[in-house]
């Protein structure tokens, strides 16, 4: 992992449009500005991990029991 | 004449399948959780119903359940950033369909369904992505089922 070490109101370039900005540090936490295009989503990492972990855990699921369909046909 | 294109995938969970050319949809972002992976169909079986599944072409062992979040009637609303989804934009909502992945453990009474992520298709174009909401009221873990108790009726 690239290491940088970054003052209030510093960033960082990632690509040609892709950048990081530290906007405040204060006691644990640091606030970090992103500008990205639009077609890149940016998440907070244990989000995207909760999802793939989700996904993972759907694509070994079982098939729906009836008792399961028939709840959802009206 | 020009053939009608069709891809044939030997799945695990379904034997052999053919998908025409034109119901291949493509994820350019993939799924999270499955790298690299690209080219995906929906299919629906009729004793199955309401849920479908979403069937990777690229690595057929993996097949996530899937089911319009609107049937559960949560009061459920997809609110995408404008952007987020580039076919979401500017055309005509008709054309998107929304899916949530559900999850059936051993217990089926843990049955959950993703209600964060959901999985958006442009019919026309055939592009989808697994958008993330930045709503809290939706979890990756909704209950799929209402527990016993909340609903007088249910039969088991």
């Amino acid at each position: 992992m690239l290491v940088f070490t970054r003052k209030k109101g510093e960033s960082l370039i990632i690509g040609n449009e892709i950048e990081v900005s530290v906007l405040s540090i204060s006691g644990g936490n640091v606030k970090v500005g992103i500008s990205a295009p639009r077609q890149i989503s940016v998440h907070r990492l244990e989000v995207f991990e909760a999802i793939q972990r989700e996904n993972q855990a759907a694509s070994s699921s079982q098939f729906p029991p009836s008792d399961v369909l028939k709840k959802f046909i009206r | 004449m020009a053939e009608a294109k069709a891809l044939t995938v030997r799945t695990p969970k379904f034997g052999e399948i053919e998908i025409p050319e034109d119901k291949i949809v493509f994820f350019s972002e993939g799924i999270p959780g499955f790298s690299g992976i690209r080219r995906f169909a929906i299919l629906e079986f009729e004793e199955l119903a309401p849920f479908r599944y979403l069937q990777s072409l690229d690595d057929p062992p993996i097949t996530l359940l899937i089911i319009n979040p609107f049937l559960l009637r949560l009061g459920y609303e997809v609110q995408v950033e404008p952007g987020e989804f580039e076919d979401f934009r500017a055309n005509d909502q008709s054309d998107i369909s929304v899916y949530a992945v559900a999850t059936i453990p051993e217990n089926v009474a843990n049955a959950t369904v993703n209600l964060m992520a959901p999985i958006l298709i442009n019919e026309k174009t055939r592009r989808g992505k697994q958008v993330i909401l930045l709503d809290s009221r939706f979890s990756v873990q909704h209950a799929l089922l209402t527990p016993p108790g909340q609903d007088g009726a249910r039969a088991t």
